[in-house]
């Protein structure tokens, strides 16, 4: 050990610290075995550029492999993980000796830590030896070794279920713990580590206690047993037989997922690499050639197969007589081949796009019959896709009806807006009307919609139900395939059916293998049901899986930004981008206590619902949402033309309008709304909250600075427990303090609990220089509850030289003797709230650094209103007061002289003031002032 | 078995048996400093400064990747005749560190969990014992990351880095005496708040 023999730590320490020295020294902290290598090999990289300096040996043949390796790895530690799996001659730490080459023979047994996941399956699986990365894909050629495999699975399983705690299995909770052990080259465990939990503490000890019992044949290389390092998944699953139930199909063999999905997902199903669907255009093809049994002719008129299939008349052909033509051979193939699905599709996409949708259903119908007929010559995809094709159509008709009504013209008088009158009975208020009303009496218009409007029910057929049954039918036949699947989620979270979005979506991953849509629909449920920390995670597994444009879609903070921002930003490289949202979204988290930014969550809950449902056609609905998340209510009115005017209402100022296709989700803001939104965001850019489980309210308190008995300077927060935050579920609150510097980093903090119960909350920290805010949070983590106190505080140390006055603290003045006004004496109450008319408010303040000579001090109290006018309340000369206590005695402590004085505000008017004390002190030629805002009711 | 830092420093001389220490000459112009050397001496120490100043051990291989990736950079920038190899990576480890939770955006995730101390208890033998060191550490650790920064950074450097105190002074740039002065007070702080961390 370096220095420490001849230089013992820490000096004299007192008994107490001596105990806690010892404790931290016997921290051990050991480095994941194989990570040397790894950043050894990234390093290496790196220095195989411009810096000459890093020497690191390598023999040309495996430097050239490395090389191509390295090339396409990341900097990240996935990335790292899968690099060590493709360098053989990365061995631990030990053997990386710089000056010497590596001869690949031999280093292939020093790498017992390489295949970390080796045994990554879960013990219920088949696959309880996996195979390593590199392997698998071939990237890399690799000596032969075997990895570890469990020797007795049924032991094995009967020895996690004989662990697994009977009151979980009860209720049927189980789970999944990750873990991470050491097998060593005799087959036995060692070094069990939680990779990760299943959440359940309870689970997560017994997996560990589980783990040591475990035998493995040991890894091996060139048939010598080495240890090595695996990740094993301890799977508790709920079951009332006393046997565990037989292993689950491999995922990949059998899309059927589990009947019980937790929240957690494997990893592997995040990781971007899913399943699609097989075209079925080629099926399509093949099928319609052998209904039209040769009579297409490639080059002729018609266009060949893919033009008939598609609905579209090849270029420079009339799409009339095209659509004659085509017809006239499709209806006659459909009759010749009544079981052939492909006439019928091809027919039905013409009169889809002809915009016949009544004909077109009924060749979608018939395509669908035949197809079901022919089941066994037509594929599940080809199926599914016919299904879609027609759940698409029925949603085109059905958004016609979405949220439709009418206001009766006779019910506008109702809502007594600007002399405006009803109309004829019997006619219906024009669109136009009511973006009118909408704007001038926006709360009369919520009122008029309230009492006045009629919803229109949709005609046969075109119910939300008979999308939902097309979009089912389709998922049935291809269960990952992604259009029906996510139409499927959007439609249950437009339902606000958060619960059942989580399962369905999980459902999805699960079929898809990791489609990202599904990983974001489930992270955006997870945000709604309340659990923002898991949705975060999700929600940036999401971001990695699509492409990066799409991502980016996600992450954009654009529309957020005042107009000129928002174009710096847009010109701006992607990693500048990546520092404004940093700094963007660093002051913006409500909830400081908890572990991740809840309106960063919100704000990807909202990208990705507003980027799926409206997409690109819809900026206009996109930006509303971003900036103010999901209407508390929507609906429309018909304006004829197929042209629908939709209100989103957010239950406070005008309703947001736009125009929209009957038949499509393409929304255009209204003029009005338009510059309703352009004067709104100057005032209220943006919001956080709505839908947000998590809901933040504002604390009372009083704040101020004072010396503690050390001399350090402190900033105590005087508050009580909110009202609402007791009388729920919980027993206790979580309370922290912090003190945030400019950029809005904690310098410090402090955290703890308190009984939810009335009473006061008195929380002090150290003042730092360079804190600019203070901010109090009282949480409730099983409601989500947050109330908080956000103040700022300014410099620490006063400019110039000499005494000073402590911040002010305001007191309840009922007070027995003012001698007893002390800080922190039980008796003395902070003044929380504003004080009413008549009252005495008791003013307690120290000052600090006076001049030995100081025997008295004069006083100025008046109050400040906002337009700079003053209110004198007392003013008395230097001589008026002696110090009310010996300070002299007191300041050597390093404190100052409390003080206290009553002010009588029982002639103030109400208001509020900003309270101004300024205290002049004998010898010194300017009086030192403090400041505290006070309302007076 | 805790792994010890095996570096002797060269401004400490060259006592340890069998070690060799930086022979680099004075003029930072000439210098060849052998980074693969310093990586094998030092990575250990710089690891266990961020891992105990990080709550989990992904985020210390991260960071300590940052370091050296950094220090590879500026390789050329360093001068041996100001700061020993390991007194300057520590420095690049301390922004590097700083740099990590100020991108945190003083998230909680500074708050360890038990789920993410394992690697600081693999070697102990009991499940029992393991579970309870595992929650005084969680709580030493959480104890230490309400602290100010520079308490946390002086704690890292004697606890995780493993330093002597002339050298945590070095790194600091404060006087031995000074350094046992804040160390005391660290301590004494950290005792306060984690004695709180236990009573929440």
């Amino acid at each position: 050990m370096s220095g420490r023999r001849d230089d013992p730590r820490p000096p004299r320490l007192p008994r107490e610290l001596a105990e806690l020295d010892r404790e931290l020294s016997a921290i051990v902290i050991d480095e994941r075995p194989s990570f040397g290598p790894e950043l050894r090999a990234e390093l290496e990289k790196a220095c195989a550029g411009p810096s000459p300096s890093f020497r690191f040996r390598l023999p040309p043949r495996w430097a050239a492999a490395v090389g191509a390796a390295l090339l396409v790895a990341a900097a990240t530690p996935q990335a790292r993980a899968g690099l060590a799996r493709l360098l053989p001659w990365a061995g631990p730490d030990a053997r990386v000796a710089p000056e010497r080459s590596v001869p690949p023979s031999d280093q292939v047994l020093a790498d017992e830590e390489l295949p970390e996941d080796a045994t990554d399956g879960p013990i219920e699986s088949e696959a309880a030896v996996a195979r390593p990365l590199a392997e698998s894909r071939g990237e890399l050629p690799r000596p032969e070794h075997t990895y570890p495999t469990l020797l007795d699975r049924s032991e094995a399983q009967r020895t996690i279920r004989r662990s697994y705690p009977q009151a979980l299995q009860d209720v049927g909770i189980g789970g999944v713990v990750k873990l991470r052990m050491w097998v060593e080259s005799d087959g036995t465990v060692d070094h069990v580590q939680i990779e990760r939990g299943s959440g359940l503490s309870e689970l997560d000890r017994v997996a560990v206690e589980v783990a040591p019992g475990l035998r493995f044949e040991p890894a091996r290389r060139s048939g010598v047993p080495v240890g090595t390092w695996v990740s094993f998944d301890v799977v508790f699953e709920a079951s009332s037989e006393d046997e565990p139930r037989p292993s689950p199909p491999s995922p990949i063999a059998s899309p059927a997922p589990p009947q019980n999905l937790g929240y957690e997902l494997p990893d592997d199903l995040l990781s971007g690499e899913y399943m699609t669907p097989p075209p079925t255009l080629f099926e399509g093809q093949q099928m319609l050639r052998d209904a039209l049994d040769g009579s297409v002719d490639e080059g002729g008129p018609l266009g060949g197969l893919a033009a008939l299939l598609s609905g579209d008349p090849p270029p420079g052909v009339g799409p009339t007589t095209w659509r004659r033509e085509a017809g006239v051979m499709l209806e006659d193939a459909m009759r010749r081949a009544p079981d052939n699905p492909a006439p019928a599709l091809a027919l039905a996409r013409i009169r889809r796009k002809q915009g016949l949708r009544e004909e077109a259903r009924q060749l979608y119908g018939d395509a669908t019959w035949r197809a079901r007929a022919s089941r066994a010559s037509v594929s599940p995809a080809f199926l599914a896709e016919l299904y879609y094709e027609q759940a698409t159509l029925v949603q085109e008709q059905w958004l016609a009806w979405e949220g439709l009504g009418r206001i009766a013209t006779t019910r506008l008088g109702a809502i007594e807006c600007r002399g405006i009158s009803g109309g004829d009975p019997g006619r219906l208020a024009s669109a136009q009307r009511l973006i009118g009303l909408n704007n001038l009496c926006p709360d009369g218009f919520r009122r008029l919609r309230a009492e006045a409007f009629e919803a229109i029910g949709p005609s046969k057929g075109e119910s939300r139900d008979d999308v939902l049954r097309f979009l089912e039918a389709a998922a049935e036949a291809v269960p990952s395939h992604a259009g029906a699947n996510v139409e499927i989620l959007l439609d249950l979270a437009d339902q606000g059916r958060w619960a059942d979005l989580l399962k369905r979506s999980q459902r999805f991953i699960w079929e898809s293998q990791g489609h990202p849509h599904g990983i974001l629909l489930s992270a955006l449920a997870l945000q709604r049901l309340g659990y923002p920390e898991e949705a975060m995670e999700r929600f940036r597994a999401g971001f990695e899986a699509v492409a990066e444009a799409e991502a980016r879609r996600y992450t954009d903070i654009g529309v957020l930004l005042p107009p000129a921002r928002e174009v710096a930003y847009r010109a701006m490289s992607e990693d500048e981008r990546g520092d404004v949202e940093e700094v963007f979204w660093h002051g913006r988290d409500p909830i400081l206590i908890t572990s991740v930014n809840e309106r960063v969550v919100e704000h990807f809950a909202r990208a990705v619902y507003a980027t799926l449902r409206f997409g690109q056609q819809s900026p206009d609905a996109v930006e509303v949402l971003l900036r103010y998340g999901h209407p508390s209510s929507a609906w429309a009115v018909g304006e004829g033309r197929g042209m629908r005017t939709v209100f989103w209402d957010y239950g406070a100022g005008s309703h947001v309008t736009f125009r929209s296709p009957a038949t499509s989700r393409r929304m255009q803001l209204t003029p009005e709304s338009a510059s309703y939104l352009r004067s709104l965001k100057e005032i209220v850019p943006e919001r956080y909250g709505t839908g947000a489980l998590r809901e933040v309210r504002d604390l009372a308190g009083l704040l101020s600075r004072f010396r503690a008995a050390d001399g350090e300077l402190e900033i105590e927060v005087h508050s009580a427990v909110p009202d609402e935050m007791y009388g729920g579920p919980s027993d206790s609150l979580h309370v922290a303090i912090y003190v945030l510097d400019e950029r809005g980093d904690a310098l410090s903090s402090s955290r703890g609990r308190v009984p939810a119960a009335p009473g006061a909350l008195d929380m002090s920290i150290g003042a730092d220089e360079a804190g600019r805010q203070v901010v109090l949070e009282v949480y409730d983590d099983r409601v989500g509850y947050l109330s908080a106190l956000r103040e700022p505080v300014g410099r620490t140390t006063p400019a110039g030289e000499g005494a000073h006055v402590s911040d002010l603290l305001l007191v309840e003045a009922a007070n027995p003797e003012p001698e007893e006004v002390r800080r922190g004496a039980p008796w003395v109450l902070p003044l929380v709230e504003a004080v009413g008319e008549d009252a005495t408010v008791g003013v307690l303040f120290e000052l600090y650094d006076l001049p030995d000579s100081a025997a008295t001090y004069g006083l100025a109290a008046h109050l400040e209103r906002a337009d700079g006018s003053r209110v004198p309340l007392y003013s008395c000369p230097v001589g008026a007061h002696e110090f009310r206590t010996t300070w002299r005695r007191r300041a050597t402590a390093g404190t100052g002289v409390t003080e206290y004085v009553t002010l009588d505000v029982s002639e103030v008017p109400a208001a509020e003031y900003t309270l101004v004390l300024t205290v002049t002190v004998a010898g010194l030629a300017d009086g030192t002032s403090a400041r505290r805002s006070l309302t007076i009711l | 078995m805790k792994a010890q830092p095996q570096l002797q420093d060269p401004k400490e001389g060259s006592k340890t048996a069998g070690r060799r220490t930086h022979n680099i000459g004075p003029a930072p112009s000439q210098l060849q400093p052998d980074f693969a050397e310093w990586y094998r001496d030092h990575r250990p120490t710089v690891y266990r400064y961020v891992r105990f100043r990080v709550a989990t051990r992904e985020t210390a291989e991260d960071v300590t990747s940052q370091v050296f990736f950094k220090a590879l950079r500026s390789l050329r920038r360093y001068d041996a005749s100001r700061a020993a190899p390991r007194t300057w990576l520590l420095r690049i480890a301390r922004n590097a560190v700083t740099d990590h939770l100020r991108s945190l955006k003083r998230r909680g995730s500074l708050h360890v969990s038990l789920d993410r101390v394992p690697d600081l208890v693999a070697q102990i033998p009991s499940q029992e014992e393991r579970v309870l060191r595992q929650e005084r550490i969680e709580a030493l650790l959480n104890g230490a990351r309400t602290l100010r920064r520079a308490d946390q950074e002086i704690l890292a450097l004697r606890y995780g880095a493993d330093l002597g105190n002339r050298e945590i002074a070095r790194a600091l740039g404060i006087s031995p005496n000074a350094m046992a002065v804040r160390m005391h007070r660290a301590l004494k702080r950290l005792k306060k708040a984690v004695a709180r961390e236990f009573d929440a």
